[in-house]
């Protein structure tokens, strides 16, 4: 009797299983792009699909639109939920593709869970407002199902140091911001030099620190020289 | 060929299903303008188009309701039960206005004229009992555009009616402007080649009209002559695309009867689109476990989208089973029948290679349009570039109303164009909602102001959000006044400011303008 070949074989070692079936791709490698200067911040050089970003410190708001300025430019969704007071300019300003953005006021309707829920999956990135209060339980649902629907949720606080029911996978932390340009009575605001911190859960672990030019002198982000050894970068080794 | 149309038309249908009386002065209002007056509101001056504040300016007692297309739909149904009595062809394209050919029932009853008379003397008793009179129009012509017009001219005849003799529509148009065609950018060219009426555009070779103006130029040229506004390319579907949903148990209620439809709704969709093909007239069947049966024809000018379907459901249904008990049936819905009659070739809705349109902007659409069912229309907003000097007018939110790779497209030009003065990039990242008191003091601590010609009285030195002058935040540097004076020429739109950027000692940057000798914080760049 002739065995099939995969049969007559030796069995497979337990390396050759577990090739087998390993997963086709690594949640840590379905990513979503940003800008180049950001990249080093994060462990995986991009934003992890269905993790949670937190943004706080002055500076959040340019920072926020920054991070997911590269997604909507190749084709993602992007919606800001809550936000009211964000200038659209500014969100075309960093060049978030016009046609793919969308504002939701949820105002005083109490909805903002439900509106979260029907958001989550449908379009690739969640823009929300530190602001609008979510109970507990509801965020840990909302995670969960993000987690499993792969969007992206990056929650803003602008001025203030976060403050959300949401606990962050990565969480950004923005501060020590002086501007450039601007004279007693001449010139104008060009840019703003801003330290950003890094800290996060599991990969992202390890707290670094950058120092970036936000916005820069053509209103994007850039990466500041380091001035003395305040600016070192501690960047992720991959 | 052109099928003979009697068409009854409710202009203020809008109005009459808010169950407002006639004499109330009331406007629809949506995306701030107006849709739809009352007679009362027309007298006072309130037009279609006009803005709100406008509006109320016009007419300070005006009641202003909210677009509900539902709710008008609804209303609408227990006037096409009172036409079930003369056909059984009832066609709806919108709530306000329904259609049906005239060629059995007018044998019938004896003549277009006595047709006509009787629908006319129907609907205007049943509307006459909630007092408004003259509200309707019956008009019969070739064809439903030049019935829609005959309809309107109607509303001003004594028995409401108008009867264009079977050949004569093309005569009868031709004194028409050729605004009465609904497209304006077409009207303005029409108007400046010297063709002003319908018979004027009719006149001219039909080779010269799809030269000059293409597809869209040809079908309108069709309208001017009198002729059937049916594309040539729309027929009956090549074969059945009958979608039959089973509902077991029965659906009592509207939206769980609605929510079986929706997956009944996508599969002929699906099956059209899998064909090339898209609906433009639609035979939904409704019949319940005890028998009852109603079957409306649905007509859209372009194509029914899977979400326009559910929508045209919803509203038979809703009408239905929410409307006058006489008519209401007596068991659940148990059987839904969509059967697209007339078709024609999709042509709008192609999935996008290179940009365009996308799955993922039609998946977007679809959460962003269950957001703005939640929360309502204006929830949802999208940028649109308008161009301008402050950070607040370059672009604004507008409404969101589908997804449209090309909204931005021609906008481009004037957000690009030269603004003298505007607010130099990078642009500030955040706008108060609420007006924001800020005091700008100079070094002793007296208030800075700008003289009438532009000029600061004093260096800025320090910022109080609390308006006193001790304490507050230091200025690091300031650059301004930046005076704007714009809109002079309109009284109520004039501005007059000045603008000031601020850099302060806590790291944050603000945009502050002083506008009638009061500081205010326009923008935060965050």
């Amino acid at each position: 009797m002739v065995l099939p070949a995969a049969l007559s074989s030796s069995p497979p070692s337990l390396q050759e299983l577990a090739e087998r079936i390993r997963p086709v791709v690594l949640a840590r490698q379905a990513t979503i792009a940003v800008a180049e200067p950001l990249e080093r911040l994060l462990p995986d050089a991009g934003l992890t699909r269905g993790s949670t970003i937190t943004i706080g410190g002055v500076g959040a708001t340019s920072l926020a639109l920054q991070l997911v300025a590269a997604a909507s430019q190749s084709g993602s969704w992007v919606v800001v939920v809550g936000l009211s007071d964000l200038a659209p300019a500014a969100v075309l300003e960093a060049e978030l593709d016009a046609d793919r953005v969308a504002f939701i006021d949820p105002g005083g309707s109490g909805r903002q869970a439900d509106v979260l829920a029907a958001l989550i999956g449908a379009v690739d990135v969640i823009v929300l407002d530190a602001r609008l209060y979510l109970r507990p339980a509801e965020s840990r649902r909302l995670a969960s199902r993000l987690r499993e629907r792969g969007s992206l949720l990056v929650v803003v606080s602008p001025g203030t140091a976060v403050n959300s029911s949401f606990s962050a996978d990565v969480s950004f932390t923005v501060g020590d911001a002086q501007w450039e340009g601007l004279g007693c009575g001449h010139g104008h605001l060009r840019s703003r030099r801003v330290r950003v911190g890094v800290d996060g859960r599991g990969r992202a672990s390890r707290t670094a620190r950058c120092e970036f030019l936000l916005p820069s002198t053509d209103a994007l982000i850039a990466t500041a020289e380091p001035e003395g050894k305040d600016g070192t970068v501690v960047a992720f080794s991959r | 060929m052109n099928v003979r149309t009697l068409i009854v038309l409710c202009p203020d249908w809008p109005i009459i299903a808010t169950a407002a009386s006639a004499d109330d002065a009331v406007a629809v209002i949506a995306a701030n303008r107006v849709t739809a007056t009352s007679p009362a509101a027309r007298a006072e001056g309130v037009e279609v188009g006009l803005r709100r504040r406008d509006a109320q300016r016009r007419c300070p007692g005006l009641h202003i309701v909210d677009p509900d297309p539902d709710r008008d739909a609804r209303v609408f149904a227990s006037i096409a039960a009172l036409v079930d009595r003369f056909t059984p062809r009832v066609e709806l394209s919108s709530p306000g206005s329904l259609a049906f050919p005239t060629l059995g029932p007018s044998r019938y009853f004896g003549g277009d004229e006595a047709l006509a008379k009787l629908v006319a003397a129907d609907i205007d008793d049943a509307l006459g009992s909630s007092g408004w009179f003259d509200a309707v129009g019956v008009g019969v012509a070739d064809g439903p555009f030049a019935a829609t017009r005959a309809a309107e001219l109607a509303l001003r005849e004594p028995d409401h009616v108008r009867v264009i003799a079977s050949g004569e529509s093309a005569k009868f148009l031709a004194p028409f402007s050729v605004s009465v065609l609904g497209r304006p950018e077409l009207a303005d060219v029409l108007h400046r080649l010297g063709l002003r009426r319908l018979g004027d555009f009719a006149s001219l070779n039909v080779d010269d009209v799809v030269a000059r103006f293409g597809a869209e130029g040809r079908f309108l040229h069709r309208l001017a002559r009198g002729l059937d506004d049916h594309p040539p390319s729309v027929g009956p579907p090549p074969r059945s695309f009958d979608v039959v949903s089973v509902l077991d148990p029965p659906a009592e209620r509207v939206d769980t009867a609605a929510f079986a439809a929706r997956a009944v709704a996508d599969d002929v969709h699906q099956q059209l689109s899998a064909e090339g093909l898209a609906c433009t007239r639609l035979l939904v069947v409704i019949e319940t476990d005890a028998g009852e049966r109603l079957e409306r024809i649905w007509r859209h000018e372009g194509a029914l989208s899977s979400t326009g379907i559910v929508d045209r459901v919803r509203w038979q249904l809703d009408g239905w089973l929410n409307g006058p008990s006489a008519q209401r049936p007596s068991g659940g819905v148990s059987r839904l029948l969509l059967v697209p009659d007339e078709v024609m070739p999709a042509r709008g809705r192609q999935q996008g290679f290179w940009g365009g349109e996308t799955e993922a902007d039609e998946r977007a659409g679809r959460a962003l349009a269950r957001v703005q069912g939640m929360l309502g229309v204006a929830a949802v907003t999208v940028p649109e570039q308008r161009g301008g000097r402050g950070p607040a007018d370059v672009v604004v939110r507008a409404p969101f109303i589908g997804v449209d790779g090309e909204r931005n497209q021609g906008r481009k030009a004037v957000a690009d164009a030269p603004w003298p003065g505007r607010v130099p990039s990078p642009l500030p990242t955040l706008l108060p909602v609420d007006v924001m008191p800020i005091d700008v003091f100079d070094a002793m601590g007296v208030p800075v102001w700008v003289s009438g010609r532009g000029t600061l009285s004093a260096e800025p030195s320090r910022v109080s959000f609390d308006g006193t002058s001790r304490g507050g935040i230091s200025i690091l540097g300031w650059a301004g006044p930046w005076p704007c004076d714009e809109r002079w020429w309109d009284q109520l739109t004039h501005r007059r400011r000045a603008r000031l950027q601020l850099s302060l000692s806590d790291g944050r940057a603000l945009l502050v303008q002083i506008e009638q000798g009061r500081w205010s914080v326009e923008a935060i760049y965050d």
